[in-house]
């Protein structure tokens, strides 16, 4: 005998979803590959990790990585077997397909061929807690999308909290762009990036104070203050900074307190370069 | 004297209501505990019968509002064996506790270099205060490892304690996992090098026996909300010495003793700490909780919890393909018991368990480097409170079962 909520269980988990679930075919990563994004929902702390690669303007193979819930992963699962094959143009005409079907109330005939099984997730709209689960994957893709369209090849999405709709976050900085735009850049002294060397002291992302964009404030040090490359170093980390889509100003403070020790503060790594032990 | 779970249950109206057609089965008080009657009807008397702003107005509600308020500062101050009430200062919850701390204490006496030390098994609460500390004074973040149980190891954290480690800041009961910190050694410990304690009791408060003067600690944290009273008020309890080195955290009103418009003299020592107009009702109705749950005796409530959790081990060890992470033994743990079914990621086992009415709590639980440690996502957990009963575990064992038939996971063909 079924009850009242277990007839709904049914219509959440329809058995496809399971089978979309469990299956391994795409999930994985692709190296190299042409476009990545890596998107996370804070508050459930599920995890999507994808890479495509492009062959003649199309997605020629797409994986999947990271960790989340039977909706999560299946939707991505059914996402990535849509893109194979189609153009880029194609993937967002998809992905708005299935936004509208999850978001706004779509039938699921207005679903397009290549996401057919999508429509096995209509139960996933009566528990409006699981359709960002469903969104995930999705979200992630379009996030790496606009990166690759900007010419970037790696992308964060963090999903949005409850209380915000979405639309104003296009241009959002995160720290990890800051961190991979920065972290590569070499010391022109001793050619250990900054990353290792633990030069980067803090990054603070505010709107710009003019214009659209976000205002990147990085507080970095030098390994000396009289350092004669500090100049030079400095415009390197700014035009980084600078080429980070969304970032409109970018401010660089130096700071000595504390004083940069490579003892306490640079990898391990870096410390065998330096001849510290 | 055995504890009366099931009498309790009435107080509760909560549990009138159904969930998905079946009685509640409410296990997630880790999370927020459920209000009895007699807190409810606390809240909504203070803003039907004295509503009025505190330390304001000389009329007879003004009076009524501040000295209701101020009983539960005091009840507060008993419940946890401080010396004085002076010593209660009214936060929101533990979060703001912290924060006050790391801003009232830490910011005014910590230097680059100096140390903060924490556990692994902290709430995301002990950690980022700490973390944003750190990067705006050059505070060193150091963490005290736990086992693969999530125990604290007393010998790693003897090492852990450098000279330069100022403050121990820990919690004494794990919220993912219910672990028990041996809170009076580590208090000692951070003692004997110099460093002071700050003890997170959010998850301790609310179910085992608090003394403060017996921990010697220097600080305690905890909120409201997890222990029968309304959300929106909390405590930070400071020895007296130390409240009074702090710098305020919050300006405005209430906090100062005279204001010029260039300089301020500050207010006393605990109202320092508490600018601006507060949860008027929910601080009136703190008291409340705390009648309840001295009414119920916390011996009595601890043996209830620990039978209820080994009931719960004892379900959890009998399925297969289920990981329970923490110490097994429940007198090593408090009310709280985290899991994870193979094959089947906790939101989607917490769906299964809702369709029966149970509600548990899935996900991160607000500890993401702990997770890290325990190398896993997330966790699905289950924690108890007075109101729980030995029916509450035989439901829970049903949806366990159910859960594993749904996904057709650890099924022995």
């Amino acid at each position: 005998m079924m009850a009242q909520g277990d007839a709904e269980l049914q219509d959440l988990y329809r058995d496809v979803l399971v089978d979309y679930y469990k299956d391994a075919s795409r999930q994985g990563r692709l190296d190299p590959h042409d476009i990545h994004a890596h998107g996370v929902n804070p508050v459930c702390g599920d995890e999507v990790e994808l890479t495509l690669r492009l062959k003649d303007g199309r997605v020629d193979a797409v994986r999947y990585g990271g960790h989340g819930c039977v909706i999560s992963r299946a939707a991505t699962a059914m996402m990535t077997e849509a893109l194979e094959g189609g153009s880029l143009a194609d993937a967002r005409r998809l992905a708005g397909a299935f936004k509208a079907f999850m978001l706004e109330g779509a039938s699921a005939d207005s679903l397009p061929a290549a996401l057919e099984e999508a429509a096995a997730l209509a139960g996933v709209r009566k528990f409006p807690l699981r359709v960002k689960c469903a969104l995930l994957g999705w979200n992630t893709l379009l996030q790496g999308l606009d990166d690759f369209s900007k010419g970037g090849h790696d992308v964060e999405y963090q999903d949005t909290p409850l209380c915000q709709t979405g639309a104003q976050r296009k241009d959002m900085v995160t720290f990890k762009q800051v961190g991979d735009a920065v972290g590569p850049v070499k010391d022109p002294e001793i050619h250990i990036s900054v990353a290792e060397l633990g030069l980067i002291y803090g990054a603070e992302i505010k709107p710009a104070q003019t214009g659209d964009g976000q205002r990147v404030k990085l507080t970095m040090s030098l390994t000396s203050p009289a350092c004669p490359y500090g100049p030079m170093l400095l415009a390197s980390i700014h035009g980084a900074i600078a080429k980070i889509p969304g970032v409109r100003d970018v401010d660089v403070d130096l700071s000595f307190s504390p004083v940069w020790d490579p003892k306490t503060m640079a990898s391990e790594e870096a410390k065998d370069q330096l001849g510290i032990f | 004297m055995a504890f009366a779970a099931a009498k309790a249950r009435a107080d509760f109206p909560v549990f009138n209501r159904r969930v998905k057609g079946k009685p509640l089965v409410y296990l997630d008080s880790a999370a927020t505990s459920q209000k009895p009657w007699s807190v409810i009807k606390a809240l909504t008397a203070y803003y039907e019968r004295q509503n009025a702003n505190i330390h304001r107005g000389v009329h007879t509600l003004a009076e009524e509002g501040e000295r209701a308020i101020e009983e539960s500062r005091a009840k507060a101050a008993r419940f946890v064996n401080a010396p004085k009430p002076e010593n209660m200062v009214f936060v929101r919850n533990t979060t703001e506790a912290v924060n006050l701390v790391a801003h009232g204490w830490a910011r005014k006496h910590l230097k680059a270099g100096d140390e903060v030390l924490v556990t692994e098994l902290e709430h995301h609460s002990n950690l980022v205060p700490w973390q944003l500390l750190a990067r705006d004074k050059g505070v060193r973040l150091r963490q005290i490892p736990v086992d693969d149980q999530g125990r604290i190891d007393l010998e790693a954290a003897r090492k852990a304690v450098t000279p330069k480690t100022r403050l121990v800041a820990f919690t004494a009961m794990s919220n993912a996992l219910g672990t028990l910190s041996p809170v009076k050694e580590l208090v000692d410990l951070a003692h004997r090098s110099g460093a002071l304690a700050l003890v997170d009791g959010a998850q301790w408060v609310p179910h085992l026996k608090t003394d403060v003067q017996a921990w010697g600690c220097d600080f305690l944290a905890f909120s409201g909300h997890k222990m029968l009273a309304p959300a929106g008020v909390g405590f930070l309890y400071g020895k007296a010495e130390l409240l009074e080195s702090m710098d305020p955290f919050l300006g405005g009103g209430g906090m100062i003793q005279e204001v010029w418009f260039d300089r301020s003299t500050w207010n006393t020592v605990p109202h320092r700490f508490e600018a601006g107009t507060p949860s008027l009702g929910d601080y009136a109705a703190f008291g409340a909780a705390v009648d309840y749950l001295e009414a119920c005796g916390l011996d009595a409530l601890r043996a209830h919890e620990e039978a209820l959790t080994g009931k719960l081990l004892g379900v959890l060890g009998a399925e297969a393909g289920v990981t329970v992470y923490g110490p097994l033994d429940p007198k090593l743990r408090g009310g709280v018991v985290s899991f994870n079914i193979e094959g089947v990621h906790p939101h989607d086992v917490g769906q299964i368990f809702d369709s029966e009415g149970v509600a548990i709590r899935v996900g991160h639980h607000c500890c993401q480097p702990l997770m890290r440690r325990l190398q896993t996502g997330g966790t699905a957990r289950a924690s108890v409170y007075l109101y729980n009963t030995e029916e509450d575990v035989e439901v829970f064992a049903r949806a366990l079962k159910k859960v594993k038939g749904f996904f057709k996971v650890g099924v022995k063909s």
